[in-house]
């Protein structure tokens, strides 16, 4: 059963790069861009292999293998999403024993680019304990026990939190969860800021992640090249432990999916009455489709989670800002990242409207309302959030001299990046989940064409702002004139690359809308 | 036909889904005024060839005119004078049913007012008036239908395509539409819709063109095509296609 399962997701994976070019192109990115950074990773262990300190062999090996388990929980749930090719839903109808189903699942995730790479990082890893023989088969146990606690965790950690948002009240606490992370972020840095990485420091944090769940896997070989053996035991113990109470929260996870497959909304059927902001905007179609727009940011998941890390992640930058001398530029920054997130945000914007994007175009909706109304939410975000950050810094004791670059160069930001949005959604769409879905789901063989198209609008972005940006900088070192000349002249760019956007996307919005909604079809 | 009795246009449409030609020179004549079926196996290429001509998948060749304009150079003038209930594609189910006729309507750059209108009376002609506040994701197959029914029709066009407008409607809806259907008929409008329930089309329709492999087989008023025998029957004829069961004797629970 588990051998089907891993054959199922590769045939999978086969037949997406079957449907599609872009697919296969996306692939060979993911392998260059992955591949160097596996091969980097390589490299550094096989240097710790035949260097003596056994120290800095514990240290890199204790907080590296940390920061794989960490990345493993959380990316999926902050960047990537999880795969849904194997959701556990779909196989509520076979008579499959739910122990086999959670091992096959499980293994199937090494089955893609992001398995395979972390794979060949944990050999390396074990490669560097190889030193003495004892050390590489502790190395080798806790590599297998620190694997699965990466598999595992990230199915936990995104079943966990897709549970979570299905339900208005999870959502506002992942909200304030969210807030109180940012807050903590900001410290830290702070911290990591404050002096530099240093090897004392480094050390400490191995000491204090090799007692820790992440770190127990990890640490116990460096432990027996120390000469530590009862601690090294000690430690494969608890990480042999960690694993397997990981395992069984995962298999009580899944029984649960499998035995109440979850219903169609997960949203109470509450009724609402009358038509909300249709009834508020211009009854026009650039108003129906900027109501709708709205209407989504509200009620959807997919959009309304990601707003409320728009609007919290530049406050990430307030403690490091406000912590040091002389580095109160970095507050001036926080309206530049809520911008840059905003605009490029909406790069994608029809992809999210799935095959329901027919509506348009079969009414024969002119390019220019569509490309416009599909802005509004994120419009009115920019309007609260650019000029908040902006006021926000000064008004904790940043400097005022730089809040006219700051506002200059964060409208022209956020207008660069609708116009690139304008453009590319009438281009290019990359799938996402589809509408009900986890917005923590991905999909399979799509990660490479996300990625792509996610780094060319972001170059775009970047690329239009840039006399913005260079202004923006020239003020930082302290010249007036820059920052009142990017105040009046960031807007004004913005503002006329944003038209030219608007009309050139709009004629190939008319000219493409119907190859749009069959690519959203095949992605299905 | 002369063309300005002519609802529905097709000449020598074509689709190639990589090596599978989806539709293959495909020419139809729909006259105007008409409550026209469509039928044909799975896989015949209906859902293809109303996508062509109502705009929604770009042809590899061939054209679609509805009355006199074409969908693929004229779209905006074509698109004004048809409503579509396309089968297979989401909704934008997030909004209430109420908004959602609403969105429709206003797409189409209709007044607010009358887009208010004729959303109450299409919601209660058609049974949804109760449901009105509710989200389209939480409405069962039927209601789903009959609300993407009003979303085609609040533009009052000249032309509806409906593709499987009846697959997964109870009884009682399928009334409903049917009764709404025969009226938008019956004062001029033209209905084409696709089915494989040959019993329905042979009951409602006036017209009918039976497809297979991407072309036309036969086509004309229903019994022009029937020639004395049942639809069904004739279909099978056409179509060919193997009806005796061979094997599968396990499943005969009686013959343990």
């Amino acid at each position: 059963m588990v051998a089907h399962l891993l054959r199922l997701k590769l045939d999978l994976l086969r037949n997406g790069f079957r449907r599609s070019v872009a697919a296969l192109v996306g692939m060979v990115l993911g392998m260059l861009y992955g591949g160097g950074i596996v091969i980097g990773i390589l490299v550094l262990m096989a240097t710790l292999r035949f260097q003596g300190d056994a120290e800095l062999t514990r240290t890199v090996l204790t907080v590296g293998g940390a920061g794989l388990v960490a990345g493993w929980a959380l990316l999926p749930v902050v960047l990537f999403g999880i795969d849904p090719t194997l959701d556990p839903t779909r196989f509520a109808t076979f008579a499959v024993r739910e122990r086999t189903l959670a091992v096959g699942l499980l293994l199937s995730a090494l089955v893609g680019l992001p398995g395979i790479g972390t794979v060949l990082i944990v050999l390396g890893m074990v490669f560097a304990s190889t030193r003495s023989p004892l050390a590489a088969l502790v190395a080798l146990v806790g590599g297998v026990l620190g694997l699965a606690a990466c598999l595992i965790a990230s199915r936990v950690v995104s079943g966990a939190a897709a549970a979570v948002l299905a339900s208005r009240r999870g959502r506002d606490v992942a909200g304030v969860g969210g807030l109180l992370f940012f807050l903590a972020v900001g410290p830290l840095l702070g911290f990591i800021n404050d002096g530099g990485v240093t090897r004392e420091r480094l050390v400490g944090l191995a000491d204090v992640l090799a007692w820790t769940p992440l770190g127990w896997a990890w640490a116990a070989s460096g432990d027996v090249l120390l000469g530590h053996w009862g601690r090294a035991g000690l430690r494969l113990l608890l990480a042999a432990a960690t694993a397997l109470v990981l395992f069984l929260v995962w298999e009580r996870l899944l029984v649960s999916v499998l035995r109440n497959p979850r219903g169609s909304t997960g949203e109470g059927g509450g009724a609402r009455r009358g038509l909300g902001l249709f009834a508020a905007l211009p009854g026009t179609p650039m108003g129906a489709i900027a109501a709708r727009a709205g209407t989504y940011w509200i009620r959807d998941p997919r959009f309304n989670f990601p707003a409320i890390m728009t609007v919290l992640l530049p406050a990430g930058l307030l403690f490091p800002g406000l912590a040091g001398d002389g580095s109160d530029g970095l507050l001036a920054v926080m309206p530049l990242v809520a911008a840059y997130l905003i605009g490029w945000g909406q790069h994608n914007d029809v992809g999210y409207d799935s095959t329901a994007f027919w509506l348009h175009v079969a009414s024969g909706v002119d390019g220019v309302a569509d490309r416009v109304g599909r802005l509004f939410p994120s419009g009115v975000l920019a309007l609260v959030c650019v000029p908040g950050y902006a006021l926000l810094g000064p008004l904790l004791g940043g400097s005022w001299a730089y809040f006219p670059a700051a506002l200059g160069t964060g409208v022209a930001v956020v207008l660069n990046g609708f116009a690139v949005a304008s453009v590319t959604s009438a281009v290019k769409q990359y799938a996402v989940p589809s509408p009900g879905e986890s917005p923590f789901s991905s999909r399979p063989g799509s990660v490479g064409v996300t990625f792509a198209v996610q780094t060319v609008c972001g170059g775009a972005v970047m690329a239009l702002s840039l006399p913005a940006l260079v202004l923006f900088a020239v003020a930082l070192f302290g010249h007036a004139w820059a920052a009142w000349l990017v105040l009046v002249l960031g807007p004004v760019l913005g503002a006329a690359a944003f038209v030219v956007a608007v009309r050139v996307g709009a004629d190939l919005f008319r000219r493409r809308q119907a190859d749009l909604l069959q690519d959203l079809v095949s992605m299905r | 036909m002369p063309d300005d009795q002519i609802a529905l246009g097709l000449r020598g449409l074509t689709k190639r889904f990589g090596d599978m030609v989806a539709v293959d020179h495909l020419d139809l004549d729909v006259p105007r005024g008409s409550f026209f079926g469509l039928v044909g196996p799975n896989g015949a290429g209906k859902t293809t060839t109303l996508s062509m001509a109502t705009g929604l998948l770009r042809p590899d060749q061939g054209t679609a005119h509805v009355l006199g304009a074409d969908v693929w150079s004229d779209p905006v003038a074509a698109k004004a004078r048809i409503g579509v209930l396309p089968d297979g594609l989401r909704l934008f189910d997030r909004l209430t049913g109420r908004q959602l006729v609403t969105y429709a309507g206003l797409l189409r750059g209709m007044d607010r007012e009358l887009v208010r209108q004729r959303t109450d009376e299409l919601l209660a002609a058609l049974g949804l008036t109760d449901a009105a506040e509710k989200l389209v994701i939480d409405y069962s197959a039927g209601m789903t239908k009959k609300v993407t029914l009003a979303c085609a029709l609040i533009h009052a066009p000249r032309l509806l395509v409906l593709d499987e407008p009846f697959e997964a409607v109870d009884p009682v809806s399928a009334r409903t539409i049917r009764g709404i259907l025969e009226d938008f008929a019956a004062n001029g409008g033209t209905v084409v819709l696709s089915s494989h329930v040959m019993d329905l089309v042979e009951r409602i329709c006036s017209h009918v063109a039976i497809i297979a492999a991407g072309q036309v087989r036969a086509h004309g008023t229903v019994d022009d095509v029937r020639a004395g025998m049942s639809l069904d029957d004739r279909f099978l004829d056409l179509v060919g296609g193997q009806t005796d069961v061979e094997g599968l004797a396990w499943l005969r629970t009686s013959s343990d």
